[in-house]
Order: C-alpha cells, then structure tokens, then sequence
C-alpha cells in the first residue's frame, strides 16, 4: 500500500471511529479499535509494507494524544503484535483461513495485554481480573469484524482459481 | 542512510519505538501537555457522534414505532400531571418573602446549588475496553479542578482527571481506578467499597460481613474519602457471598445510562 493511499485509508477510519462506536449496540463495556483492525488486517495481507506501518503509527499516536492518558502506549503494543504477527507469518508461510482467524485472534490478544501491562507499569491500578473479565469479548467482537471482509476477499479469491486461467 | 534504505520495515520499527518510548516519558514527567488538541479533537468529534446517535436513533426509531407512540401518549399525560403538581408547590410570593426574612433573623447561611454547579455537554467517548473516560466542552475556565465529582442528575458518575480551557475529562464511576466508600440510603452505617464493574454495572462488598442489605436498597457515597456525603449511586440488584475473600459482595446498578446521556454536571 502507497504512502498516499495509507494516509487516506487511516485518516477516514480516524474520523470515522466514533460514529461506528455510537452506532454499534455494544454498550459502552466494548470498545471498537479500528485502527488497530486495519493495522492487524494489513500486516497479514501486504506483510512488511513499511509506508503503512508508518502511517498506523502515526495515527496510532495521534489517538493516543486526543485520548489517552499515556501517549506512546498504543503505538508500542501495536509495535509488539505487528512484529508477533511477522514472526508467524515467516514460521508457517501457508495460505489458510482458519490460521488467518488464529493469528488474527493472537494478534488481538498480544495487543490488548501488552497495553495493560503498560498500562499497570505506568501506575494504573487495573486488576489483572479486572481485564480479563473484559478481553474475551472485546477479542472476540473484533475478530468477528476483522473476520468478515477477510473471509470476502478469501471467497473472492477462491472463485477466481476455478475460472479457465487457473486450469 | 543506505542500511536504512535496505531495511526499511526495521527503520519504521525502531524510529516509531523511539518516538513513543520519548513520549511516554515526556508525559510521565511532565504529564500530557498536548491537552489543546483534546480541543481540536472534539471539534472534528462531535459532528461525527452526533451523526451516529442520529442513525442510531432513526433506525430504533423504525423498530420501535409502536413504543414510541405509546411512550409518547404516557408522557403527554405525566406532563399534565406534573404541571399541576408545580402549580400546588410553588411558592407564593409573600411565602418566599416570608422565608428569606426568617433566614435573615436566624443567620441561616446556605450554599446556592446553582453557584456550585457547571452544566456541560458530553462531546467525546474516549474509551478504551478497560479504561472509562469521556470529555465535556467546560473546564479550567469554569472553575473546574481535578478531582470534581460529576453528576447526571442526582446520579453520581465519574470524577474530573484532566482539565484544560474548554475541556475536561471524566473518568466514569465503571472505571476500575475509582474507588468509592458507599453507604445505604437511610442507614449511613451500613458502608463498603465499590471495586470495579462488571458488564454495566457495579461492584463491590460490604465492610461488615453481616450487613442487613437487601435487592433494590439505594445506595450513596458515605462522605468518607473525597466524595461529599449522600450523592446516589445506583441501586443494588444482587447480594451475594464471596467465599475465598469472606465478604459480602454487592452489585450495583447504575440509574445512569452512560449510552444516552449527553449532558452532565460538574460540583466545583
């Protein structure tokens, strides 16, 4: 993905986050991080493009500054999951949909507990209990949501291969 | 320059963890100093958060067509009802006059609720899956500290943790951070503490173990700590018994839905 392209993908999904919070019914408990989905989406779908990391950072940062109490915490977790995701990818190089959704699914994980651990090192009094009792759902909700358009584009794919080229 | 080029994907990597690594840092010592953008931010923010209630609304609008017609009507008839109930309480005024030249003579002093008081509008969620926080369009200009109780209503629901020109934020009573001694309306001896939330509602335990408390029992800050006495905060709607710790543990639910709401109060 083009350095252009990357600004204007994450730019729209930045200013487009509250409306899907408020629209979503999930009650204010679950919080829709789409930024992260598209970063996690992409680093499975172009691997190392470093212009698109660069931009999720970036933004990664900018909702870290308008939002959160720590600003950088964001940017490291993702920094963690993206380079979990690639040591993955490099071990079991397969094209599968079922380890997409397992390293989609470990790639949430990774994300939401190296912030809380970030989160408790920095002196936030956020039980362990306190954020597990939250993540199954969370991780859960946004792998669905991550899922859905992964699973188009996979289906997309499949019919392609049956056409006359691929014979 | 050249290694940089051949390994761009590590570049990005390293420069992005320097950069936040620094600025965590810069915001441990010196706490977050970009507190404006909060205010650009919510200029960009609001028109979109308006855009989503609205489609919210409008759709459950659509689906439940017949509940507001029926809403509706419930509502025209409380309306008249209460109108009727402001005419028989309000004050004449020989009667108003006649209290305030007793206040007079008693030396009777009162705080002005209104004087105390900061109306604002809820203008951004900032949640993340754990942390409960929104910002309101008031703030140091106001008279607005950190550390402020805010209220919906009566309801308490969070307090102030940052504040700037134009813009505070509030940390929400379902953010584990807050911790509030709670007491039960009509017998400020039974107290415990609220310790987090759960789904959305709250929870907590009892000081003493054989508390006499039952399903619906309203409770309120006990005044002990930093909440002022006697502000509502939910009512319980299960007792139960914790084991392991050996206490009576309560939860709570909030009369405040933090969805709907789009305005609060700040006590300065």
């Amino acid at each position: 993905m083009k350095l252009k392209k990357s600004i204007i993908v994450f730019g729209i999904i930045f200013f487009i986050q509250p409306i899907i919070n408020s629209v979503l019914p999930l009650g204010y408990v679950i919080h829709i991080d789409l930024c992260v989905m598209m970063m996690l989406a992409l680093t499975i779908e172009e691997d190392k493009a470093p212009s698109f990391l660069a931009v999720g950072f970036l933004f990664a940062l900018l909702t870290d500054i308008v939002t959160a109490r720590f600003i950088g915490v964001t940017p490291i977790a993702m920094i963690i999951t993206v380079i979990l995701i690639w040591v993955i990818r490099n071990h079991i190089n397969i094209e599968n949909f079922l380890l997409d959704v397992g390293v989609l699914g470990s790639g949430l994980l990774v994300f939401n507990v190296s912030k809380w651990i970030m989160y408790v090192l920095l002196g936030s009094d956020y039980t362990f209990l306190y954020m597990a009792k939250r993540l199954h759902k969370s991780v859960v909700i946004d792998l669905v949501l991550l899922l859905i358009p992964l699973y188009l584009v996979v289906t997309k794919a499949a019919t392609k291969r049956r056409d006359r080229y691929f014979r | 320059m050249r290694w940089i080029k051949s390994h761009k994907f590590i570049s990005v990597i390293l420069t992005v963890f320097i950069v936040s690594v620094l600025m965590l840092g810069l915001t441990m010592k010196f706490g977050n100093r970009l507190g404006f953008l909060n205010k650009v931010y919510m200029v960009i923010e609001k028109p979109m958060l308006s855009l989503g209630e609205s489609i919210t609304e409008n759709v459950h609008g659509i689906f439940s067509y017949r509940d507001l017609l029926e809403e509706n009507e419930q509502l025209k008839e409380e309306n008249e009802r209460l109108q009727n109930e402001v005419i028989s309480l309000t004050l004449s005024a020989d009667e108003l006059q006649e209290l305030n030249e007793l206040s007079e003579v008693l030396g009777y002093e009162f705080v002005n609720p209104a004087e105390n008081i900061v109306t604002s509008n809820i203008v951004s969620e900032n949640s993340t899956n754990w942390t409960h926080t929104f910002s309101i369009d008031r703030g140091s200009e106001s008279g607005i500290e950190v550390g402020d109780i805010v209220l919906s209503g009566r309801s308490m629901i969070g307090k102030i943790s940052e504040t700037g020109s134009g813009w505070s934020k509030v940390n929400t009573i379902f953010d584990e951070s807050i911790k509030i001694n709670f007491a039960v309306q009509g017998n400020a001896s039974l107290t415990g503490i609220l310790e987090g939330s759960k789904d959305e509602t709250l929870t907590g335990f009892m000081l003493d173990e054989n508390s006499d408390i039952a399903d619906g029992d309203v409770i309120v800050t006990s005044g002990r700590g930093i909440y002022p006495e006697g502000i509502v905060i939910g009512k319980i709607s299960k007792v139960g018994y914790d084991s392991n710790r050996q206490l009576k543990t309560v939860i709570i639910v909030s009369d405040v839905n933090l969805s709907t709401i789009e305005k609060v109060s700040v006590i300065i």
